[in-house]
């Protein structure tokens, strides 16, 4: 098996591909927010938002992904310890991740499956297949499409195909298969009114 | 919990870490071959904690709380030294994974979940002040947790999101209500009319 029919999505198992994803993740990271906007894009610039965590724990990544591609599947083991123990975010070797990915806070972030370019990953976010193991392959994990966002504590969990442009909003678990355009919210919300006790009035 | 009748010995300790390490051997996919298992998060977070317990129940707190914090500063999971925990435990990823109380055999927790106390609730049901007791073979999923003084039976599988702050019986299996899938202009359009 070549590498890359390991990998069908894209061209990971080559150095131009993983620099081709990797700048594509830069360019997400500067046009995020009008802040970011305003440092422009240069070299300084690039260079600067390369050396976040939010691009730091991406560059583990993508090497580690082309590493195992490669067939150096301990040396992709020592790169996402390293990213579990800096970053404290673990994102699977074997897991094919498409170019302009964001993680705006990587902690706590767990990634175990395919995706599509544009994924957004929010704090603590979870995708993983049902069986516990902790060295389970990312194919038995969910098969998520294009410019998918995965909000905080959201939790995508078993072999499932979310479509693209879909939503999934914070601390909403997914069992089932999501169509493309689509956004999943929490069935209830409570929100009730704090009973605050009476402040005694205050003295003239 | 404080009060133990027998000593602890080094060789219960060592028997709940073979029962861990058989445990991931058998649940991983694909197996785990030789050493490797050695090396893998989910088993040095295990054997943290347990030489913790060990130290703990030995009476040498300030050496369990340095492994405490060691397994906390290394694999990011904080479980603390008085927790009691059966053997055969498995954590598949120890990030973001918090632990006290007491749990029997074969007991699963996967990413981001846990069990604690509820601030305001002091009551012990036999873990000690606020915390709860689980049985064996419980099943905690991604982001699901168990809070407060309750009792969780055995063969509990206990699904993602879900929070647990009441009594659960044998044989169960809980879940929260599926989420609402609705296109995602018509959820767009009503966030940006809400006040």
């Amino acid at each position: 098996m070549t590498a890359d029919a390991a990998c069908p999505h894209c061209g990971h198992a080559r150095w131009r591909g993983v620099w081709r994803h990797l700048q594509a993740d830069i360019t997400r990271f500067l046009n995020k927010s009008p802040e970011n906007q305003a440092v422009g894009d240069s070299f300084k610039s690039r260079l600067g938002a390369l050396l976040t965590p939010q691009l730091l724990c991406l560059l583990c990544y993508r090497v580690a992904h082309a590493l195992h591609l490669r067939g150096w599947r301990r040396l992709a083991g020592v790169l996402v310890r390293l990213n579990a123990l800096l970053q404290r975010v673990h994102l699977a070797a074997d897991s094919c991740i498409g170019g302009g990915c964001l993680l705006p806070h990587p902690a706590g972030v767990y990634f175990v499956g395919h995706a599509g370019p544009g994924l957004t990953l929010y704090s603590m976010a979870v995708c993983t297949p049902l069986s516990p193991s902790p060295v389970a392959p990312a194919s038995s994990g969910p098969q998520i499409g294009a410019r998918v966002t995965l909000g905080v504590q959201a939790v995508l969990q078993g072999t499932l195909a979310v479509g693209d442009d879909v939503r999934i909003g914070p601390r909403v678990s997914v069992g089932a298969p999501v169509p493309p355009g689509r956004m999943a919210l929490p069935r209830q919300w409570l929100v009730r009114r704090l009973v605050v006790p009476a402040q005694p009035a205050e003295r003239p | 919990m404080e009060a133990h009748a027998a000593p602890w010995t080094w060789a219960q300790t060592r028997e709940r870490l073979r029962a861990d390490r058989d445990r991931l051997r058998q649940m991983s996919e694909p197996a785990l071959a030789g050493g490797s298992v050695y090396l893998q998060p989910a088993f040095i977070c295990v054997l943290l904690h347990r030489l913790s317990h060990h130290n703990h129940r030995r009476g040498h707190r300030r050496l369990a709380r340095l492994w405490w914090h060691l397994n906390t500063f290394l694999t990011g999971a904080d479980i603390s030294a008085p927790a009691d925990l059966g053997p055969g435990l498995l954590i598949q990823h120890p990030m973001g994974v918090s632990i006290s109380g007491r749990a029997g055999r074969n007991l699963t927790v996967m990413a981001c979940a846990g069990l604690g106390s509820e601030l305001g609730r002091r009551e012990d049901v036999g873990a000690g002040p606020g915390l709860p007791v689980l049985g064996d073979d419980v099943w905690i999923e991604p982001h699901s947790g168990v809070m407060g003084p309750v009792r969780v039976g055995h063969r509990v599988r206990i699904g993602a999101g879900m929070p647990v702050a009441q009594d659960v019986p044998d044989d169960m299996e809980l879940r929260p209500p599926p989420p609402r899938i609705v296109a995602r202009a018509m959820a767009e359009s009503v966030t940006a009319t809400a006040p």
